[in-house]
């Protein structure tokens, strides 16, 4: 095995760009969790966020309006998915696999009506690499922190902002009211259902740039039938790895994208582990963090419970 | 307030979900004709994307057409799941199943003795057909396929680093990894090849990466074998300026900065001797080799980015290897 400073560079930027998507989605997922929602359907609205932004490329053209593209389908998908779960009370674990199944086969059957196989995408570059001047060529550390897609570095910036708003302003205290205790919020005047609501949206936003970066970004433009392979819950992992915290999530992403990118460039750089337990890497520390969960008193008190007014 | 669609009961909507998903999906291309034999194709993945599939799929329209059999195909027919779709078809009255991936062979030989009168096929890489009569297969000569690439991309490399990347470890991609170094060591003896599966055939990001890592490791030259996933091989190698071939059919259009030529394998002979050897009711118990020497495969001219003796010099191996010059024992 050599594992030498050019190798650990190379380990450090795949993992942080394989860190992106699952960023983007945890933060998401946070934000609607910290509101009492677990969203397992995240895997669902990534897929319709990837499917939606190469629908877009290939109709205008332009990686940004993609990337919208992407957003709108997510958040769509969203509202569908917000309407079973908040305002329904359906239940959320089934209600998101469902959901989840539904993403698969639908946008499996879009690929083949709406995609053209054919289609070459323009240069995704500027898009898929910001290399800063100056910087970029630090030896180790300048390929993995100062060349990577525009998308990462908005969600790194979104996470100090939710840092900032859960903790310190008044909708991140009505957020976390409602995720911590829902008739007791409700009883305070908040609209539970309404928070919930938006949460979950707010969620199909950043699954749909997430969705958007797998393909536009690392995928070049081609979308594939189950694209996230996963991805949508190693971030619902991700959450619970990092506490619900957002800069503890930006860490846990790391992790994971370490634990990923194990598995991309463990067999190429020689390590002696059977390529099938590279592979299984990130989802055993999936495994480990719904564990963890078990044992956690950190996680918001009405997780995973649907406010039924008046109930108990 | 609070619950705005109360007149909507969870139970209306967990069973419109139910019946959303229950209902059957998109029915694959069936060409109907009365009394026709009925055939059916399993493939990997979808018919529309990636390189290994569609050609094969083309074919097999083709094969249909051209013998009036009856069609129907499956997608992403994944090898856990092949068992049970084989036994599906065959109970259904297929009179012809064939299975385009070596991956198949298992499910293949756990099935066909159950169904006398089905006639099995494969198409990619087989090394017996269990003594079954109903089960013939056209198997490519990936140890040439793997020694030709293996010289092409020995040949072509300035920096005596070239890397090979395969999609799941199905015995076929192990075979060509193994005839890859073979033929990379033969023309450059000293030359250092990186071997790496990335567990899928679909997974293009993850092949990107893959590929990206080897590139700033040292290797100029990238062989793709993951089928839809080589796109993100190809991918990094015109995005870093380095070199890779399509594999399967002609893809120079689609990477014209990195790729040097093209595998093309000659699904359309293979086919079509499935379809007249259906109809003549000849079919069962034989694995057809399909080699440089039958025209089962070659190589797209010319070839772009390379010197031109590097195109002279693969072209000799490939003729020597026709001519049984360079035998390839295991």
């Amino acid at each position: 095995m050599v594992f030498d400073a050019v190798t650990f560079g190379l380990l450090l930027a795949s993992a942080v760009r394989l860190s992106a998507p699952i960023l983007l989605a945890s933060l998401g997922e946070l934000v609607c969790e910290r509101g009492g929602v677990l969203n397992i359907g995240l895997e669902g609205l990534m897929l319709f966020g990837a499917f939606g932004a190469v629908l877009g490329l290939q109709w205008t053209g332009e990686p940004v309006l993609g990337v919208l593209c992407g957003v709108a389908a997510g958040a769509g998908a969203a509202i569908v998915l917000a309407v079973a779960v908040a305002v329904l009370r359906a239940d959320s674990v089934v209600a998101g696999i469902g959901f989840n199944i539904l993403a698969l086969g639908g946008t499996s059957l879009g690929r083949e009506l709406l995609l053209s196989p054919s289609f070459t995408a323009p240069s995704l570059r500027a898009l898929a690499s910001w290399r800063i001047p100056g910087l970029w060529e630090v030896p180790v550390v300048g390929r993995a922190f100062f060349g990577q897609s525009p998308l990462l570095y908005g969600g790194i910036v979104l996470a100090i902002v939710l840092w900032a708003v859960i903790r310190h302003s008044r909708p991140g205290l009505v957020l976390r009211a409602v995720g911590e205790g829902a008739s007791a919020a409700d009883a305070a005047g908040i609209p539970v259902t309404a928070v919930r609501f938006a949460a979950m949206v707010f969620c199909g936003l950043l699954a749909g740039i997430a969705g958007a970066y797998l393909t536009l970004v690392a995928s070049g433009g081609v979308f594939t039938d189950n694209v996230t392979a996963g991805r949508g819950y190693l971030a619902v992992a991700v959450v619970i790895f990092g506490r619900w915290k957002p800069l503890w999530i930006v860490l846990a992403s790391l992790l994971f994208g370490c634990a990923d990118a194990l598995q991309y460039q463990g067999q190429a750089i020689g390590l002696a582990l059977p390529a099938p337990l590279l592979l299984m890497f990130p989802f055993l520390l999936a495994l480990l963090a719904w564990i963890v969960m078990g044992r956690s008193d950190a996680a918001p008190g009405d997780l995973g419970v649907p406010f039924i007014r008046g109930a108990r | 307030m609070d619950q705005p669609f109360r007149f909507l009961s969870r139970r209306i909507v967990l069973g419109l979900v139910a019946g959303a998903l229950l209902s059957p999906g998109p029915s694959p291309l069936s060409a109907r004709a009365e009394n026709a034999i009925e055939v059916a194709g399993l493939f990997t993945g979808a018919v529309t994307q990636g390189n290994w599939d569609p050609p094969g799929f083309a074919a097999f329209q083709k094969m249909a057409k051209t013998y009036g059999f009856k069609s129907s195909y499956v997608e992403h027919a994944t090898y856990e799941k092949a068992p049970a779709i084989l036994r599906q078809l065959a109970a259904r009255g297929v009179k012809m199943i064939i299975c385009q991936s070596s991956g198949y062979s298992a499910a293949i030989l756990e099935v066909a003795k159950e169904f006398p009168q089905t006639q099995f096929v494969l198409y990619s890489y087989a090394a017996s057909t269990g003594g079954l009569k109903n089960y013939t297969a056209w198997s490519v000569n990936w140890d040439e396929y793997g020694y030709v690439t293996g010289a092409l991309a020995a040949a072509s490399s300035a920096n005596k680093h070239i890397a090979i990347i395969s999609g799941e470890e199905i015995p076929s991609a192990k075979r060509t990894h193994e005839f890859t170094t073979r033929g990379a060591k033969a023309v450059v003896p000293d030359i250092q090849v990186d071997k790496v599966f990335t567990g899928s055939f679909t997974d293009i990001a993850k092949a990107k990466e893959i590929a990206t890592g080897v590139i700033l490791r040292g290797a100029d030259v990238l062989l793709p074998s993951a089928d839809l996933a080589d796109a993100g091989i190809q991918q990094a190698a015109e995005e870093e300026k380095k070199l890779t071939i399509g594999a399967y059919m002609d893809q120079s259009k689609q990477f014209p900065g990195a790729i040097i030529t093209s595998t093309v394998l000659n699904f359309d002979k293979a086919y079509d001797q499935m379809g007249q050897m259906m109809k003549a009711g000849t079919l069962g118990g034989q694995i057809f080799q399909m080699d440089l020497a039958n025209d089962g495969w070659t190589l797209a001219r010319p070839f772009q980015h390379v010197a031109p003796e590097v195109e002279t010099q693969v072209f000799g191996v490939i003729g020597k290897l026709a001519k049984g010059e360079i035998k390839l024992e295991n």
